[in-house]
C-alpha cells in the first residue's frame, strides 16, 4: 500500500511515516500543496492522507484538483478544523473519511484500512490474526473456523485489535474508536476495561487462547503468533 | 417620563409666572392709566367751574353734586390742583365704591373758591377680574396649542433619535458589520451617532481580536499535543523497563487530559462566536431515544437503572449539532456523576427534557454548577466543561436549563423555546 503524507508540520509527519513505514505502508511525506500536486501527478498512491490547512493553500483545492485529473486515490482528511462545515464539505468535494487532530495513530491506521476496504483495493474482504477471521462486510467473526458470538461494539472492538495488531492499544484510543468524539466528555475507562474483559473471555471460551496482553498502565496488545 | 412632557411642563411653568407677573403690570399700568385719565377729566371741571364763577354763574347753580364750592380766606394762598382716592356712597348703585376727589382753590375776583369734586372710577377688583379673566383665557389655549404641537413637533424633531435607539437596539457586537446610524441635521444627534459609531466599531474591533485570540490559542495547541500524543505513542511501543512504562503512561494520560481540554474549550468559543441556525424541526424524540441506544452499554456497565417516560413526536426548531452535543453533554454527566448501581431517569415532553440521576451530593452551591472548570465533586477523569458547553448551547438558543440538587436526585431540566 502506497501513502501519501501532506501535512505542513514536520513532527507530525514523521509521527505519521514512522507508524505507517512500522505498519507496512510505503509512505511518502511533503508539507506544501505545489509539492504534493507535483507527486500526485507523477506517481501513484492508493490513499492520501491531507491536512486542510497547509501554508501554501486549503488542501480542499487538491482534492478538487484529484478530481478534476481523475486521480482515483483514497482521500483521508485530518485536520484540526473540526468545523462542520469544512469536514461536509470534505466529503461532499469526494475525501473518503475525516479525521480530526489530535487524533491516535492506531485509529487513522484503523480508519485507512476501511478506506482500502471500502475501494476494494487490495482484495481483503476479511482480515484474518492467527486462527482470528473478522469479516466487516458481514459483521462476523470466526475463531477456528467456529463463529464468535459479539455484541456491535465488541466486534467493533475486535476489528480494531485485528488491524492494529502487535500494537499498544491505549485505553482512550479505544474509547474513542467506540464511542466516538462523544468519548471527550465522558472519558471514564473503566467501559473499555469492560468490554476488553469480556471480549477476552469470549475468544478465551471459543478458543482456549489468549491473543489479548495488558500493557501496564497503557492499554492492551493484539499479539500475532510468528 | 417622556423628554417632550418634561419640556412641555417646564415651559408650561415659565409661562405661569410669566402671565402672574405680567397680569400684576397689567393691572398697574391700567389702574395708572385710568386714574391719570380721570384726574384730567376732573382737573378740566374745576377749571370750568372756576371759569363758569369768573363769568357771574350764580354758585348756586354751580354747586351741585358732584361739584362743591367753598369760599375761604382769601388771605391764604392758592391751593394747587391734587387728587386723592377715597370710598363713597355710590348714588345710583347704593354701595360704597372707589371715587376719585380732586380739590383746588382759585382766587376769583378777590374771593378765594375752593372747589372740588369726585367721580366713582373703575375699582381694582374689576379690573382683577378682567386680567385674571384673561390670563385663564391665554392658559387655557396656551395648554391646548402647546401640547398638541409638542405632540406633533416632538414626533419630528426625535425621529433622528428614535432611529438611532432602534439601530443599537439590533446591533449585535458579534455580527460582522458595523451599526447603521441614520443620517441626521441636529447637532446632539449627530454627536450621539458619531460617538455611538465609535464606541461600536472599538468593541468589534476588541470582541473580534478577542474571539480570535482564544480561537487560536485553542487551536494552535492541539497540533502539538498531537505530536506529543503520536510520540507517545510510538515510545510506548519499543522495549520499555516497567519503570518507563509507568512513566509514559503518566505523561500519555495528562496529554489526553490537555487534548480534550482544549477541545472542549475550542468547541465552547466555537459556541460563542458561531452563529447557529435552527432551520428546520428535529424530531426530538428520535434524539434521545438514538442518544440513550449509543449510552446503553455504558449505563448498563455501571449497573445503572434507566427508566425513561418520552414522549410521541416532540417536534422542535433547534440546530441538529447543538441538539447532539447538549443530549451528549446532559447524558454523559448523569452516567459519569452517578454512584454504582445508581439510576438515571429522562423524561421528554413538550418542550422539557428533565434529567435525573443519583449521585453524591455536590460541594458546592448549585448556581455554580454551570461555570467552567467547576465541578460538583472531584470525579476522575472529568474536565469540568460539560455542563458549561449545557450552559451555552442553552444560551445560545434561548432555552433555560436549571439545576437542583434533592438527596440523592441531581435533576437537570432544559426547557427548549418554543
Amino acid at each position: 500500500m502506497k501513502v501519501l503524507v501532506i501535512e505542513d508540520n514536520l513532527e507530525l509527519a514523521r509521527n505519521m511515516e514512522s507508524f505507517l513505514r512500522r505498519e507496512g505502508y510505503v509512505c511518502e511525506t511533503t508539507h506544501a500543496l505545489n509539492e504534493a500536486r507535483d507527486k500526485i501527478v507523477s506517481f501513484k498512491y492508493d490513499c492520501v492522507i491531507l491536512d486542510l490547512m497547509l501554508p501554501d493553500g486549503n488542501g480542499l483545492e487538491l482534492i478538487e484538483f484529484m478530481k478534476e485529473q481523475r486521480i482515483e486515490s483514497g482521500i483521508l482528511i485530518v485536520s484540526a478544523k473540526n468545523a462542520l462545515d469544512d469536514r461536509v464539505r470534505g466529503l461532499d468535494l469526494g475525501a473518503d473519511d475525516y479525521l480530526t487532530k489530535p487524533f491516535h495513530l492506531t485509529e487513522l491506521n484503523a480508519r485507512l484500512r476501511a478506506i482500502f476496504r471500502r475501494r476494494n483495493l487490495n482484495g481483503e474482504r476479511a482480515i484474518s490474526v492467527n486462527d482470528v477471521t473478522v469479516n466487516p462486510d458481514t459483521m462476523e467473526a470466526l475463531i477456528a473456523g467456529k463463529p464468535l458470538d459479539l455484541t456491535p461494539k465488541e466486534f467493533e472492538l475486535l476489528l480494531y485489535f485485528v488491524i492494529n495488531k502487535n500494537r499498544v492499544l491505549t485505553r482512550q484510543s479505544i474509547a474513542e474508536h467506540l464511542w466516538g468524539d462523544y468519548i471527550d466528555h465522558l472519558a471514564n475507562v473503566d467501559f473499555v476495561y469492560q468490554h476488553v474483559k469480556n471480549l477476552r473471555k469470549k475468544i478465551d471460551q471459543a478458543s482456549g487462547r489468549d491473543y489479548i496482553e495488558t500493557v501496564y498502565g497503557l492499554g492492551y496488545k493484539f499479539n500475532a503468533l510468528k | 417620563m417622556k423628554i417632550i412632557t418634561r419640556f412641555t411642563l417646564y415651559y408650561l411653568g415659565v409661562t405661569l409666572i410669566v402671565l402672574l407677573v405680567g397680569g400684576f403690570i397689567v393691572y398697574n399700568n391700567v389702574q395708572e392709566e385710568v386714574d391719570k385719565e380721570e384726574s384730567l377729566e376732573l382737573k378740566s371741571w374745576l377749571d370750568n367751574t372756576a371759569r363758569r364763577i369768573r363769568n357771574g354763574t350764580p354758585l348756586e347753580k354751580l354747586n351741585v353734586d358732584p361739584v362743591q364750592i367753598k369760599i375761604i380766606d382769601a388771605s391764604q394762598p392758592e391751593i394747587p390742583f391734587s387728587v386723592y382716592d377715597t370710598i363713597a356712597m355710590h348714588r345710583h348703585l347704593q354701595r360704597m365704591e372707589r371715587h376719585l376727589k380732586a380739590k383746588a382753590s382759585y382766587h376769583i375776583n378777590g374771593q378765594h373758591y375752593l372747589i372740588s369734586a369726585y367721580d366713582v372710577v373703575v375699582e381694582p377688583d374689576d379690573i382683577v377680574d378682567a386680567i385674571t379673566k384673561s390670563a385663564v383665557r391665554i392658559i387655557a389655549l396656551l395648554l391646548l396649542f402647546v401640547t398638541v404641537s409638542s405632540m406633533l413637533i416632538s414626533r419630528r424633531i426625535l425621529l433622528p433619535f428614535q432611529n438611532t435607539l432602534k439601530a443599537i437596539r439590533n446591533f449585535n457586537v458579534r455580527r460582522e458589520g458595523g451599526i447603521q446610524l441614520p443620517s441626521t441635521n441636529t447637532h446632539e444627534f449627530k454627536q450621539l451617532n458619531s460617538f455611538l459609531a465609535d464606541m461600536t466599531a472599538k468593541a468589534q474591533a476588541d470582541y473580534k481580536a478577542l474571539k480570535e485570540f482564544s480561537e487560536n490559542a485553542s487551536h494552535e495547541m492541539l497540533t502539538p499535543l498531537a505530536i506529543i500524543r503520536g510520540k507517545l505513542e510510538l515510545l510506548a511501543e519499543t522495549d520499555n523497563k516497567d519503570e518507563q512504562a509507568r512513566l509514559i503512561t503518566a505523561a500519555h494520560d495528562a496529554v489526553e487530559k490537555l487534548s480534550r481540554m482544549g477541545q472542549s474549550l475550542t468547541l465552547l468559543t466555537k459556541l460563542t462566536n458561531q452563529e447557529f441556525e435552527a432551520t428546520e424541526p428535529i424530531n426530538l424524540t428520535q434524539s434521545v431515544e438514538d442518544m440513550l441506544g449509543t449510552f446503553a452499554d455504558l449505563i448498563e456497565m455501571k449497573g445503572i437503572r434507566l427508566s425513561s417516560n418520552i414522549a410521541k413526536d416532540v417536534k422542535l426548531k433547534f440546530n441538529p449539532v447543538l441538539a447532539d452535543l447538549l443530549l451528549t453533554n446532559l447524558l454523559s454527566n448523569a452516567i459519569r456523576h452517578n454512584t454504582e448501581h445508581g439510576a438515571i431517569d429522562v423524561k421528554l415532553s413538550n418542550p422539557k427534557l428533565v434529567i435525573r440521576n443519583t449521585g453524591p451530593a455536590p460541594d458546592g452551591p448549585p448556581e455554580q454548577m454551570f461555570k467552567r472548570f467547576r465541578k460538583g465533586n472531584q470525579s476522575k477523569d472529568s474536565i469540568g466543561l460539560g455542563l458549561a458547553i449545557v450552559k451555552q448551547i442553552c444560551d445560545i438558543t434561548g432555552a433555560k436549563v436549571s439545576y437542583t440538587f434533592d438527596e440523592p436526585w441531581h435533576t437537570l431540566s432544559v426547557e427548549f423555546s418554543t
